[in-house]
Formats: C-alpha cells, structure tokens, sequence
C-alpha cells in the first residue's frame, strides 16, 4: 500500500512537471520568451529557496515566471479574487500556487510560503498585490519580507519586460538578491517598510524604469 | 511577545491601550506577525476572524483563552 501510495505522488509530481513543460517549451516559442540573469550565481542561492519578487503588468506574469525558471520549483502568490474562479481554481489547486486574500488579514498564504522555502522552493510574490495600471506602479506592500524575515532567506529581485505579444520579445531579468537587513532594530512596520522601499527601487531599476513611488513619499 | 516581535516600546504598552489607530498605531503587517505570533506560540489560527479580538493586549488573550478553553 505504502510503495502504491509512493508510487501515485510520482506519478502526479512527474504529471504536474509535464503539465509544466508543456507551457514553458510554448512561452519561448509564441513569446520568444527568455531569462537574463545579472549574475549567474543567483541560481545557487535560487536552488536553496528564495522570495522571488517581481514587476506585475500583467495576469500572464503568474504564469510565465514559473514557466521561463523550470524545472526550478517555483510556487506563485495569487489573490484569492483570481484562485477562487470556477474554471481557474482546478488549475490553481493542482499546481504550486498559494491564495492570499488581501481584504483581510489572512496569515495563511505565510504558512505555506514559509513551508515551501522549507522545502527549497523559490516564492514568487508580486508585492504590488495588483496589476500596473496605465504604467504607474503601486507602490510594494512590505508583508511580502515577513516569510523572507522569520526564515532568512534570500529576497531575489526581477523585472519582466515586454507586453506578451505573440512572436515578440518576452524577458525576465533575474538580479542579484538584495541585502536587507530585516531584523534591525525598531517598528517591525518601519524596519519593512524601509526594506521594501528598497526592493521597489531595484526591481524597477532592473526593468530600465524611473523609480517613481507612486506617491508614497510624494506630500 | 507584541513587543518582542513588533519592537514596540514596553513602555508604550498596557494591556488596555489600543493596539491600532489612537492607540499604538500598529498596522496590516503589525496584524500579520501578531497572527503569526499567536499561531505559533498558541496554535490559535487567528486568520479571517473580525478586527474586535485585536483591539488591544486584553482582547486579544481574551480570544486565545476563549480558543484554548474550547479544546479542553
């Protein structure tokens, strides 16, 4: 019973691996899709488990981050507004994605996040919590550093360029990961808040945009 | 625990005073560790429960109380 058992979870991580291969050989060919590493040994500290953190342009990025780093384990945020749709929410269960509900305070997405980087998982989180909109960015919500802070691992910046056109260029730039000093002293807000300023200017700096705060430190 | 976790001031807190707005002005990620907190020193999940047990220090080890006692 044991061996079947062992022999099933094989065989559904093996099915998932191929639902995910699938996809990822169709991004960089429809999307032209590639990865640009700033220094390629991110990788390693990437193979450990990190927070992976992101621009977010679009609903496509959840799907092609973890797509264009396979077969590295990524497991990816998502509101519960878009993991709670009918249709979407089989795909969401059955693979690596983690629900947050920003309308209230839900500690439950850092559980799993937390058990994921346990496991050597990179997280995906996008901290803006909600798409650009006309090209303006929101500013970062800082809860994205509470798993990077209680479990001290690498926050790795990256910027995704590109608008998803069919045969266009489609990149992700992955970055250094960024030193952060999460456990210095003070306000646990004032000490994130400072951090995740921190992450906004290099993840837009990677993308080869002006750093605007979205009005955060605009009186 | 809140002053250890959240690097509040001891001074600043009594178990009466609010925890958020007028009181020591603790925010969405404040409420996020003090989840955390709880859950693991209690394995009271405080997730998707109202604003009420957070009000202050009294209230919320109202509710843990409360949680623990319905286990027993």
């Amino acid at each position: 019973m044991k061996r079947l058992k062992k022999l099933g979870g094989a065989v559904l991580t093996g099915a998932v691996y191929a639902l995910f291969f699938l996809p990822a050989v169709v991004m960089r060919i429809m999307y032209r899709g590639r990865v640009v590493y700033i220094d390629k040994t991110v990788k390693s500290t990437m193979k450990q488990g990190a927070v992976l953190i992101a621009n977010h342009k679009s609903h496509a990025d959840g799907f092609f981050v973890p797509m264009m780093l396979f077969p590295l384990r990524v497991c990816t945020v998502v509101t519960r507004k878009w993991y709670d749709k009918r249709v979407l929410n089989t795909l969401f269960r059955h693979m690596p994605y983690i629900p947050i509900d920003l309308t209230k305070p839900d500690a439950s997405w850092m559980t799993s996040a937390e058990d994921a980087l346990k496991q050597g998982k990179c997280v995906l989180i996008f901290p803006e919590g909600k798409l650009e909109k006309d090209g303006k960015h929101e500013p970062f919500r800082s809860g994205f550093l509470l798993p990077a802070r209680h479990l001290d691992v690498s926050v790795i910046p990256m910027a995704i360029t590109g608008d998803y056109s069919v045969f266009k260029r489609q990149t992700l730039i992955v970055g250094k990961p960024i030193k952060l000093n999460l456990h210095e002293r003070g306000r646990l807000s004032a000490v994130l808040n400072a951090a995740s300023e921190q992450c906004e200017r290099e993840v837009f700096a990677l993308a080869g945009e002006e750093y605007a705060s979205s009005g955060r430190n605009i009186d | 625990m809140i002053c250890d976790r959240l690097g509040v001031d001891p001074n600043e807190l009594t178990d009466e005073v609010p925890l958020f707005n007028d009181g020591i002005e603790l925010d969405s990620i404040d409420s996020l560790e003090i989840i955390a907190a709880i859950d693991e020193e209690f394995g009271v999940d405080m997730t998707g429960i109202g604003k009420e047990p957070f009000y202050n220090v009294n209230s919320l080890a109202a509710y843990v109380k409360k949680e623990l006692a319905c286990r027993e």
